[in-house]
């Protein structure tokens, strides 16, 4: 900055600081909560301090609620989105990128227009798809009518491909990777047809080497994103084993319905489940903003 | 890009493109058109049969008064939402500019809340809003029952609004300090050695130049607010007290998946995707103005 103004320097103190506090107030007294028992929360309300109980409710949540299996199917479904969104971002972007074809625009407006079509919208016949992945094939067979053919039932609910296939799709992935692409050079390009490399070596040895800065920005950002997502996994999971620990930890209550809620377990559970993307966020940021800031453009 | 610079296979872009085409095909063409296919039809649940109705199911749909106050309540919570989001990101975007010591930590922790899922958020936030033991349980001390969010409608959608703007305000934090970043330096500095303070430097120069972007980041806010927030919805209000705080997105999968109304919730996916697309068209036709304006100006 130009030079210093003690007057703003101190506003700016105050904001920021009031900033901080409603950015880590709620996770500050989630924090309190899950470290006391219930029993001080129901008698004398919430702390505002942190108790000594953290471990012991951690414990009890271990115990009643299946975390490892939670934390390995957020891991799971997690790790599929990201290298399905990177891979076929990647890829998309390379076919419009460097290719001279008829089916440019065709492929890059079909990527782009999800863009209108959020899960929300679409949410029941998604999982109709989902609970029969040829169903749309059936019906375009009787259509043509050519219903004959026999096309088996698919059924990908409760299932890992399941949880991530419909989310694998980017069109902001494909958008980021084909703005860095078109920044390239393209001596790169007339350099490799001269040597004779065929596309796939251009893409596999000089492209995706040169990408390893976005796929470090897009990835962090889509870790990020796919563990929190909560409505798909809400209606593509029927077995409670199958679900992520968003999920799980979001739907964690008593097992005995005449017990009183467990408000500090609950409160362990939702922090457990923060633990990974915090993490992820507060050691990379620096490659999560690049992401954001490349995504929002 | 010179036709030199590309490869002249015909067939093997659409090869390489392949996955990506039969997932949105799959997972978003296909099921909108379904959409559009159910809100024209009477739909029998679970397989039944279906009978072309016309317009029927939009006539029924603008005609029930829960429809009409889901757009009304969505209508509030985006706009409010939004703007508080962007007001507060805004005031903090423009103190972390002023790079004061520490302010790479303040970045840093501002931007935490984006780890945190909107269902999660929605569970934290229901604690923290318990009128009997919650921090805020000490309104009713003083007046029995002035804080019950669980009844009152409108103290519901006060702390949906706060909750989400929790959750949106990284983003914009991030986005309004890249933009910040692009206004050149040595305006600034030359603002500031004829005597600018802080204050005027960011009223007179700042924010004249990034206005354009702030809008933006607001209607992109507001397509945010449209979808993601249904985690939080669910989980917080569950749409209550009432319907008080039943935004589009969480009627939709109300009353597909619990009323079990596929030509109902179909017709409301179809008004809300028309919502998206005429705030998309905003975008981008902002987008190419802007681009436009930029080759003007060289």
């Amino acid at each position: 900055m130009v030079e210093r103004h003690p007057l703003s320097t101190a506003l700016a103190y105050v904001l920021l600081l009031l900033g901080a506090l409603f950015a880590l107030g709620p996770l500050y007294l989630a924090l309190c909560a899950a470290s006391v028992s219930n029993e001080q929360i129901l008698a004398h309300g919430m702390p505002w301090l942190p108790g000594n109980q953290l471990f012991v409710n951690v414990g009890e949540v271990l115990h009643k609620l299946d975390v490892v299996t939670l934390m390995g199917n957020s891991l799971i479904v997690t790790g599929l989105v990201v290298i399905g969104k990177l891979a076929l971002s990647a890829l998309t972007a390379f076919a419009v990128v460097y290719f001279r074809t008829p089916f440019k625009s065709l492929i890059f407006v079909a990527v782009l227009g999800t863009l209108l079509l959020p899960l929300e919208i679409r949410i029941i016949p998604t999982y109709a798809v989902a609970g029969d992945l040829l169903g749309p094939l059936r019906s375009l067979l009787d259509l043509l009518g050519i219903g004959a053919i026999p096309v088996p039932h698919i059924n990908v609910l409760d299932t890992y491909p399941g949880l991530a296939l419909p989310l694998i799709a980017s069109a902001t992935g494909t958008f980021l990777f084909r703005q860095f692409y078109q920044t390239l050079p393209s001596d790169l390009v007339e350099a490799a047809r001269m040597d004779g490399a065929s596309p796939w070596r251009f893409f596999v040895d000089i492209l995706l080497p040169l990408s390893k800065t976005n796929f470090a920005a897009l990835g962090t950002l889509v870790f990020i994103s796919a563990w929190k997502d909560y409505l798909w996994p809400l209606v593509a999971t029927n077995r409670t084993n199958m679900r992520t620990l968003v999920l799980g930890a979001a739907n964690f209550a008593p097992a005995d319905a005449t017990q009183l809620p467990q408000w500090s377990l609950l409160m362990a559970a939702t922090l457990l489940s923060l633990i990974p993307p915090i993490l992820v966020i507060a050691v990379m940021q620096r490659w999560f903003v690049k992401g954001l800031v490349g995504v929002g453009k | 890009m010179s036709h030199n610079a590309q490869f002249s296979q015909r067939f093997l872009p659409l090869f390489l493109a392949l996955p990506q085409l039969l997932a949105v095909l799959l997972f978003f063409y296909w099921p909108t058109v379904q959409a559009f296919w159910w809100s024209f039809h009477y739909v029998q649940p679970f397989g039944g049969s279906e009978i072309f109705a016309g317009l029927a199911n939009y006539v029924r749909v603008l005609h029930d008064p829960s429809v009409l106050s889901s757009l009304g309540t969505t209508l509030v919570f985006s706009l409010c939402s939004t703007l508080l989001a962007l007001s507060l990101a805004l005031a903090l975007a423009a103190c972390l500019q002023l790079k004061v010591r520490g302010y790479k930590i303040f970045g840093n922790v501002l931007i935490w809340p984006y780890a945190v899922s909107g269902a999660t958020l929605g569970i934290i936030f229901q604690v923290l809003a318990n009128p009997i033991f919650g921090p805020l349980a000490w309104i009713n001390h003083l007046v029995p029952e002035a804080w019950a969010p669980s009844a009152k409608g409108w103290q519901a959608m006060t702390l949906l609004v706060f909750a989400y703007a929790w959750c949106q305000l990284p983003f914009n934090i991030v986005m309004i300090v890249a933009s910040l970043q692009s206004v050149p330096e040595d305006c600034l500095a030359a603002a500031a050695l004829d005597g600018a303070t802080p204050w005027q430097r960011l009223r007179d120069i700042q924010l004249p130049m990034v206005a354009p972007y702030l809008f933006f980041v607001f209607v992109v806010g507001l397509l945010d607010s449209l979808s993601n927030s249904f985690g939080l919805v669910d989980r917080l209000t569950h749409g209550g007290p009432g319907n008080a705080t039943e935004i589009l997105a969480f009627k939709i999968y109300q009353d597909g998946f619990v009323g079990i109304d596929l030509a109902g919730s179909s017709t409301l996916s179809v008004l809300m995707l028309v919502v998206v697309v005429v705030l998309s068209v905003t975008q981008y036709r902002y987008l190419s103005w802007r681009n436009r304006r930029r080759e003007h100006h060289g």
